[in-house]
Order: C-alpha cells, then structure tokens, then sequence
C-alpha cells in the first residue's frame, strides 16, 4: 500500500507542475492563472490548415461541394494536429481505462462520443450565442467555456474520487497481506471463485463522456465562426464533425494508451501472482489518482483565477 | 515492479498535460523606435488568422460593412485588446539583458485588411540601454501563437544591427511526449549598438 500511495503521490506532482486553463486572454477579466517561463512557438502546421480552411469556407459558395468536401477534409485533419496538443481530456481518459479494465468496443464508444462531445458543445454554444442570445460570440463562448470547464471538471472529480474509493477499498478488504495468493487480473477470477476486477459501468462510462467532451473545442468555434461569417453558417456543423472526427483518432489512442499500459504490465507478470496482483491494484488506483489529480489541478486553477 | 515503474511512467508520458494550447495564432511585426541612449517604444503589428478574425467580425463589426470604423474600433479595444495589459501585451523587453516593465498600450487601432484581422499599438518604454535591446513576444498560457516577422524595424539608430533569433533560455513544452519536437522556443528581435 505504500508504494502504491508514493506513486500515487508522484504522478500527482507531476501533474501539478504544469498549469492548466485555457482562459481567452484577449477577452477575460484577469491575468493568467499561473505563471510560468514558458514561451510560445507556432505549430505551422495547425495554423496552415486553419488559414486553409478558413479560405476554402470564404469561397465555399463558389467552389462547390468540391471545396466544402476538401473543408472538412482538412478540418479532419486540424483535429488530428489539435488534438496531439494538450487537452482534449487525454488524460482523463488514459486515466480512466488504466484504472477499469473495458472492451475495445467500450473504449472506442467512450472516446468517440468525448470527441464528438468536444465539437457539439462547441457548436451549440457558437450558434446559440449568435443566433439566439444575440450576444458576443467570443464573450459568451468564453463564459460558457468556464461554465462547463467547471462542471465537467467536478464530473471528472467524482468520478475519480469514486473509482479510487472504491480500489482502495478493494485492495483493503481483499488483501490484507503482503501478497495475493491467487492470480486475478486478466479478468481471471480468485481461488475463492470470485471475479475481483472493477470493469466500466454504464453510468461511470457516461460521466467519463460528459468530464470528458462537455468543454467546448475552441477550434470547433473558430471554425463555426467563419462558416457564419462567410454566409454559409449550415458549413459549420460539417466543419464541426470533421474536426470532431480528427479528435477522436487521437482520444481513442489516448484510451488505448491507458488500457494498453495496464495490459502490458499484467501479461508481464502473469506468473508471478503477487506482483501481478500489486500491478493490478497499482493501475487502479494508480490511474484513478490521475484522473483525480487531473480534476484537482484544474479546480486549483478556478481558485487561483 | 521495474516494468510496472515503466508502464507507470509509459503511461503519464504519453497522456498529455492539459496545458492550453493555442486557439489563436497571429503574425507578429515589431518596430523598435530608439534614440542615442534608450529605447523610447515598441510599434506592434499583429495579423490574425482566419478563426479570430471571424470570431471578431461576428462581434464588433456591427454594421457587417467589413470595416471597422472608430466606434467599432473603440468597442473592439474594449472587448478584445484591453485585457492583454494583464499579460504584458505577450511582450517582453529586456534591455543589456535586464527586464523591463511593460506599460499600458496606447494608439490603439484595429482593422479588417486583406480579410484578416489586424491590431496596431504602441508600447512605451522609454529606458535607457547601453550594448543591447532585446524583445521577444509570447503568451505564456500558449492560448495564443505568436509568430515574430524576420522583418522588425528599427528607427532613430542607423547603425544599430537587428537579428532575429532563437531565444533557447525560454521553453514551452506543449506535445504528449516530452520528445525534442515537443519542445519550442520564442524568437527575439535583438538589436546591438
């Protein structure tokens, strides 16, 4: 238990050392919520597809379906890109199925509706602030950013809280020893019979979804911006899952990812029974520390802003 | 427990940090206005990309004339530049290799040119240097990008040599795996008497 809880601990370091907001600066009321030495560089890449598009949205009227289709072609593409970046929940979700074992179709339903979460909230957002709030779009979707940024984070919190809760308490009531003396990860059961492993609920699977795809993508909202810009704002949903779908690429191999370390370790140590069963209880708390600590460090950042 | 360690470590590596990472990206021109002895402001020039000018249009360009006249001007300083004062404008100026403090922008003006969203301001700085003038533009958040032009000026210093260069001191690490891409560095434009 105290290995367990010292990497716990360092994982969650680790993650503090980095700040997390994305608040707009030219729009906010305030300074930046931490400092930090860090400078910027321009992924040239994300910005020539951005200008790309935005080109191919002016002139969408004249050229045609084939234009639109290249549109959200490349807008697949800028998800991808986008997505490689921080954010996007990534850590979250590696999280969340390192912690819970769950089946590929799981995994990739999981993902693809936090992808598909991500754009959708960004395009409700974007067209309801300029169609039906008559507002400013840059301010109300900033503010709505915030919002849901806050309730997704306490999603995330409880979800991680409960899903740690709930391994810590396993680990104390089935092994009080040093060692497991049978062998039960693998979704192989106990000597006792007993299937031990915590797999992903339907409920759990949907707090995961809203912590992790209530924010709004600020790329989707860019996108949808100049789809009603350019006269064509219908564009912008196609534009929307294009991106949407980029994302996903990238968030399923983030889910993956978690899975596939966990899996690694326990075919591993599948012959040696006490070290598979601390490698087991490792990933579950281990993975859902980080979802905590992940939750966490964006709630310090509501605080310190 | 040295593969689990690994595996521990595979995985916090390749889950990204949830750092913002940029949603607007801009082309930065700067002018360094100078005399004998100091620095006396910088002219900043910021051209935007396609999403932020968009996003721009749809707020402040009420008339849908794609211009911005002096109302909107005002409305736009008001609702999408003033706030920068608390990020130093992304600017920072270090004169003989001491920074200074960055000051409140004035001579503020916006406009639609090209289809592109362009900021006009002036920083004052009014400081004296002896060997070197150095600015660099960044936002530490990296909610934005910022792409300095190989172009800066430089006025009232006719002998003074300008070059652009790789500020390797200052890093942001934005990408998944802390690979050798995943690490950047801002340019500055430095001139030497």
């Amino acid at each position: 238990m105290k290995r367990i809880l010292i990497l716990a601990f360092l994982l969650s370091a680790w993650l503090f050392s980095t700040d997390i907001l994305a608040a707009n600066p030219f729009t906010g009321s305030g300074a930046p919520a931490a400092e930090s030495s860090g400078g910027a560089a321009v992924p040239e890449a994300q910005r020539g597809l951005f200008d790309r598009i935005g080109g191919l949205i002016a002139g969408a009227r004249e050229g045609g379906v084939a234009a639109t289709a290249l549109a959200v072609l490349l807008a697949g593409a800028y998800g991808v890109l986008h997505a490689l970046g921080p954010g996007h929940r990534k850590t979250l979700l590696a999280g969340y199925f390192a912690a819970q074992p769950a089946s590929v179709a799981t995994i990739v339903g999981a993902a693809l509706a936090v992808a598909l979460l991500h754009g959708a909230s960004a395009a409700a957002v974007t067209y309801g602030a300029y169609y039906l709030l008559r507002g400013s779009v840059l301010a109300s979707t900033a503010q709505a950013g915030r919002v849901l940024e806050l309730i997704s984070l306490l999603v995330a919190l409880g979800l991680g809280a409960g899903i740690l809760v709930r391994g810590l308490r396993r680990s104390a009531a089935t092994h009080p020893g040093a060692a497991c003396c049978h062998v039960h990860a693998l979704g192989q059961t106990g000597d006792d019979g007993s299937a031990h492993r915590r797999t992903t609920s339907a409920r759990s699977s949907l707090a995961l979804v809203i912590a992790g795809g209530l924010v709004p993508c600020p790329g989707v909202v860019s996108m949808i911006a100049m789809t009603i810009a350019a006269g064509v704002p219908g564009l912008g949903l196609l534009v929307a899952a294009g991106v949407s779908s980029g994302t996903a690429i990238v968030v399923i191999a983030a889910a993956f990812a978690g899975r596939g370390a966990r899996a690694a370790a326990e075919r591993a140590l599948v012959r040696r029974a006490g070290a598979l069963a601390l490698a087991a209880r490792v990933f579950s708390i281990g993975g859902a520390g980080l979802m905590l600590a992940f939750a966490l460090r964006g709630l310090a950042g509501f605080v310190v802003a | 427990m040295k593969v689990i360690a690994m595996s521990a470590l595979a995985l916090v590596l390749a889950s990204a940090t949830a750092m913002a990472h940029p949603h607007v990206f801009l082309e930065s021109r700067i002018e360094l206005s100078m005399d004998d002895h100091s620095l006396n402001h910088v002219l900043v020039e910021w051209r935007f990309d396609a999403g932020f000018t968009a996003m721009v249009r749809l707020d402040f360009d009420a008339d849908r004339d794609g211009r911005l006249d002096p109302t909107e001007v005002a409305a736009v300083e008001d609702g999408a530049f003033r706030n920068l004062r608390n990020y130093d404008y992304f600017t920072r100026v270090r004169l003989d290799g001491r920074e200074v403090a960055i000051r409140d922008a004035t001579d503020f003006r916006a406009s639609l040119e090209d289809g592109a969203l362009v900021y006009r301001f002036r920083l004052p700085v009014a400081a004296r240097f002896s060997r070197e003038a150095a600015v660099a533009q960044f936002d530490d958040t990296y909610y934005t990008a910022i792409a300095l032009t190989p172009d800066a000026g430089v006025s009232g210093a006719p002998d003074a040599a300008v070059e652009l260069r790789r500020d390797s001191r200052t890093a942001i690490r934005y990408a998944p795996a802390d690979s050798g891409s995943a690490t950047t560095y801002p340019d500055e434009v430095v001139v030497r008497r």
